[in-house]
């Protein structure tokens, strides 16, 4: 009876476990080593829309939204109102890990993005500038 | 006997289905402490650009930009006890932290720090 018992939780275990990983990502590569090469008062818009493409509307790429469906903690919008002083570039990346267990369940996500805002004068050239790859911290 | 708390043990397992904890995390760290960084009156965007990098949102208004920055960590934990063949929820029990490190800073037109708030939302979480 006992070893009934034991192969009967050992069974429960077997193939009441898992593992679950994901990994979503969203958006453009943002270039680093172009990054780099932006002038504040030299490099003009059309250089950075040359060097990094078409600029994001929004943080929030649709893959992490889907993801984070019905949790409060979705991103924001970078820009509420994307006026064309100011360009955000940006790569969204999630990852998440489970452990599920008969009884128990652990599930962690995390999800950062590389971020780059470009502010732009009246001339059309870079007045400012903010980046931050902020998914390293993910591995 | 033995066998009997055996097969107690092995019922009850298959009761409580699952027992969760859930962290999720979103955003970055914001790097330093505003307070020793940022100066009303003084820093500007580009320093405020250079200590916290690109912010996660930029609110457009009449009197200059604000720029929000957040780190939202959600803790969750819940209890769930199902009768294993109809599906039916016996019992459930949830808890849900939500907090978040959050900074805005204000800019007048000239792109100045008018005023910031900040406050560490996430050492209020508590352990589950």
């Amino acid at each position: 009876m006992r070893i009934g018992s034991a192969l009967a939780a050992a069974w429960l275990v077997w193939f009441g476990s898992g593992c679950v990983m994901v990994n979503v990502v969203g958006g453009n590569e943002v270039p680093e080593e172009r990054v780099a090469q932006i002038r504040p008062g030299e490099t003009t818009r059309s250089e950075v829309l040359d060097w990094f493409g078409s600029p994001a509307a929004f943080t929030d790429p649709s893959g992490l939204r889907i993801l984070l469906e019905g949790a409060e903690v979705q991103p924001e919008d970078v820009l509420t109102f994307p006026y064309s002083d100011v360009l955000v570039f940006q790569l969204t990346r999630a990852k998440g890990r489970g452990l599920l267990l008969v009884l128990f369940n652990y599930v962690e996500l995390r999800g950062a993005s590389d971020r780059l805002v470009v502010f732009f004068d009246d001339q059309d050239r870079v007045m400012y500038y903010g980046y931050r790859r902020g998914t390293d911290a993910l591995d | 006997m033995r066998s009997i708390e055996a097969a107690a043990l092995l019922a009850l397992s298959l009761l409580a289905t699952a027992c969760t904890i859930e962290r999720t995390y979103l955003g970055s760290e914001i790097l330093a402490n505003p307070h020793e960084l940022v100066i009303v009156g003084s820093s500007t965007k580009p320093q405020v650009l250079a200590h916290f990098g690109p912010p996660d949102r930029i609110v457009r208004q009449r009197e200059g930009d604000v720029f929000v920055y957040r780190f939202a960590q959600r803790n969750g934990f819940e209890l769930q006890i199902e009768e294993p063949f109809s599906g039916i929820e016996i019992f459930t029990w949830d808890r849900v932290q939500e907090k978040s490190d959050r900074l805005m800073v204000f800019f007048d037109r000239a792109g100045v720090v008018s005023a910031f708030g900040f406050r560490r939302g996430r050492d209020e979480l508590q352990p589950l």
